[in-house]
């Protein structure tokens, strides 16, 4: 994350946080403890407006009708019957709606990564050479295919292939994107590669000078304060 | 090849003369061992060409950057502040329109300092604002030759070095394209004679992509049939959301009103049905 | 394969090729570091737009390994598990769906069952297409029945999930359940992607194919 300085959280803090906040939600079985780290969390989320909303939309989209489901299963289903240690299926409905949430949180702070730090982080990390590249590339290319399958579909829509706007018409639409997505992926690939080798892109980024790390001693201690104290409570739960 | 003092060089043709081709192997855009960038070849829709490794305009033009050229980078970073691309340099590249993307695979492969830069069919995207500034900027950066390809010659006509590629002696600017009024064809069939509106009015079209941030505002003006309409204005003024709101892909704010023959309508209730559309990358729309 | 291309082209028709000819492939040498590079984000980006369509609309399919097995066919097992791999990572750290990351395994074994059958012409007609995908379906069952019981009980909050529910309902184990619901959808699913990998490759003109190095390409007669 960048505060209003411009700082990010160091390299080592990130790693050994988000490690130790993944074992802490798969080692712990409490109701409570994952309530009460999800909330420290979300707190984290709400010093960055943009991670914040893409959050929210997690939430509202994808996690309360996981939820919705969820409690649909292991409560009318299944009648409530107590699940593993859970005393009935809504505990155990909602703790697992809860640690799907929290790693999610996790993994999204994991990866709020500023760009211009992308390389100089991940090289830290030892991950050198084509990975680098790949896993950069795949973070960047995605808004370049939504926004080809966008272009795709209203390009249906204008020549009035799709008669009526409602979900059934939509989803008819998909094996009509994947054709000429597939295609302009194809295109792409071949001149973005020749592009690639006539500029000697890599070469440029591997003696592109990394950006210095600049953070606060403070807040990464407190971050890792926080998740080895996460970690440590999780484990006291299983006793 | 040139031996003239001007560095840029128009690629004369007809469509399917080879200009492509011609370009693609004067900087041997499709060798397969990597060069250092001395020469450069941008094709005719840029999204292709940008990195694809960065997720903002300023870093894709970083990665561009050989420090070495100070005064070189100097001029394509005063030129992008002139024409006012300094509050996109935030934005993702592929969210950008077609004349930014544009402006901004140009400015990096400028930054590169190669000794050849082939611009194949792109800066008809530009609009004048933007195009004569950067035709300047290739001016001003001697140490670059420019080899640009573009059906609108009529606009380097003061400029430039021509290279013809055809051999057909027909050259395109001598000729004035006049556009003719449209009659509607006797071989259609009378069914759709008869649905084929007269006028088409818009009244106080409004449109916004994020609120309080609005893109179109209050437009009101009439279509007749049959007439050739040329739609003016600036790269990210909002031609294109204009058209998808005709074509009734996008939908305007409610108190904007179209009336075909007197009657109202609504775009956004029949996409496709009123009003056609024809994309700037035909790929898009060939199936 | 001729009844299902005939199927396919009839209906949807074929790619068309005006790409290759417009860029003169022919001459072009074989896949190189910055398409392979270029390539695999692009399909990553692939599966992960598929595969969250489909979660989105809560079909009884996941659909989200299509770009893998594109990619090993096409560029090999390496770069398949790469695909494979960072789609499901991605897919949950974009919060586009949570239960992603647990499955990388799966994902891993896609692309390893995918290049093996690949080597041995499974992808030669429609008949050996369809029996690796119900081979692949299989397997991911298989090793995606611990991921499930361990992590959600057994019973994920999606379509197939009701499946597993109803056998709970019906008497069998958790184990049981989850096996079974895997070995009766996961199949399907499987089969479904092959069949739409192998078709998209076949659409390719050969001009376009003859770029990629593998030998899988001419085992499976996408090459003639």
């Amino acid at each position: 994350m960048r505060n209003a300085a411009g700082q990010s959280i160091h390299p080592v803090t990130r790693l050994v946080a988000t490690i130790f906040a993944i074992a802490s939600i798969f080692i712990n079985h409490d109701l409570l403890l994952s309530c009460g780290a999800y909330l420290i969390l979300f707190l984290l989320l709400l010093l960055n407006v943009k991670l914040l909303r893409s959050h929210v939309r997690f939430l509202l989209v994808v996690g309360l009708p996981f939820l919705a489901m969820f409690t649909l299963v292991y409560v009318v289903f299944l009648n409530n019957d107590p699940q593993g240690s859970f005393p009935d299926g809504f505990s155990f409905a909602a703790f697992v709606f809860l640690r799907l949430v929290l790693l999610t949180s996790v993994l999204q702070l994991f990866f709020f990564i500023p760009q211009n730090l992308l390389f100089a982080t991940f090289s830290y990390y030892r991950l050198n050479g084509n990975l680098l590249y790949i896993w950069v590339g795949a973070n960047v290319v995605w808004t370049d295919i939504a926004s080809r399958s966008d272009q795709i579909i209203t390009a249906r829509y204008s020549r009035g292939l799709v008669a009526n706007r409602n979900f059934l018409n939509r989803l008819k639409q998909l094996p009509y994107v994947i054709k000429p997505l597939l295609a302009g992926i194809f295109v792409t690939a071949f001149e973005r590669s020749s592009s690639w080798k006539q500029k000697n892109i890599l070469k440029h980024i591997e003696e592109m000078p990394r950006e210095n790390f600049s953070f606060s001693f403070l807040r990464d201690i407190l971050i890792l304060l926080a998740s080895v104290s996460w970690f440590t409570l999780s484990i006291l739960t299983i006793s | 090849m040139l031996t003239s003092t001007e560095n840029i060089s128009l690629i004369e043709g007809n469509n399917f003369s080879g200009r492509s081709d011609y370009l693609r192997t004067v900087t041997s855009f499709n060798e397969s061992e990597t060069s250092d960038a001395k020469n450069v070849f941008i094709g005719a829709v840029p999204r292709n060409y940008i990195s694809g490794l960065s997720t903002t305009s300023a870093f894709e033009l970083k990665l561009h950057s050989k420090n070495e050229n100070v005064s070189h980078n100097n001029s394509v970073n005063v030129f992008l502040k002139e024409i006012g691309f300094d509050h996109l340099l935030n934005h993702d590249p592929f969210k950008l329109s077609g004349g930014e993307q544009t402006i901004l695979t140009v400015a990096s492969a400028m930054l590169l300092a190669p000794s050849t830069l082939a611009i194949d069919c792109t800066l008809e995207q530009l609009n004048e604002q933007w195009k004569n500034p950067l035709i300047n900027l290739f001016r001003m950066n001697k140490e670059i030759n420019y080899l640009i390809a573009d059906n609108r010659t009529e606009e380097y006509s003061n400029l430039i070095k021509r290279i013809r590629i055809s051999d057909i002696d027909k050259r395109v600017d001598d000729e004035k394209i006049k556009f003719r009024d449209i009659s509607i064809p006797d071989a259609l069939p009378d069914i759709i004679k008869k649905n084929i509106a007269n006028k088409f009015e818009i009244r106080n079209l409004s449109f916004a992509y994020q609120k309080n941030k609005p893109v179109l505002k209050d437009i009101s003006f009439n279509l007749e049939t049959g007439k050739i309409y040329f739609l003016e204005g600036m790269n990210g003024a909002g031609k294109s959301t204009l058209a998808k709101i005709l074509t009734g892909v996008l939908k305007p704010e409610k108190n904007t009103s179209f009336f075909m023959d007197g009657r109202k309508v609504n775009p956004y209730e029949h996409p496709g049905k009123i009003f056609g559309y024809c994309y700037q990358n035909p790929d898009e729309q060939l199936f | 394969m001729k009844i299902f291309h005939e199927f396919f082209y009839y209906r949807f028709g074929r790619l068309p090729f005006s790409f290759a000819l417009k860029f003169n492939v022919m001459n072009e040498k074989k896949s190189t570091r910055e398409l392979n590079l270029v390539l695999i984000p692009l399909a990553i980006a692939l599966n992960i737009g598929i595969g969250s369509l489909v979660n989105a609309l809560k079909l009884p399919f996941y659909l989200d390994a299509v770009g893998t097995v594109l990619i090993t066919i096409l560029l090999g097992l390496a770069p398949g598990i790469i695909t494979g791999v960072m789609s499901f990572v991605l897919i949950t750290a974009f919060g586009l769906n949570p239960y992603a990351i647990y499955f990388v395994g799966t994902q891993a074994v896609i692309a390893v069952f995918t290049h093996f059958v690949a080597s041995k012409s499974g992808f030669k007609n429609l008949w050996r297409t369809i029996f690796s995908g119900i081979g692949l379906g299989i397997v991911c069952a298989l090793v995606s029945a611990p991921v499930i019981v361990f992590l959600f009980g057994g019973i994920e909050a999606n379509g197939p999930g009701f499946v597993t529910a109803f056998l709970v309902k019906a008497g069998k184990t958790i184990y049981q359940s989850v096996i079974l619901k895997g070995v009766s959808i996961e199949p399907i699913d499987k089969t479904l992607q092959c069949l739409l990998a192998v078709y998209l490759i076949r659409s390719l003109p050969a001009s376009v194919l003859q770029r990629f190095a593998s030998p899988s390409l001419t085992k499976n007669n996408f090459i003639k």
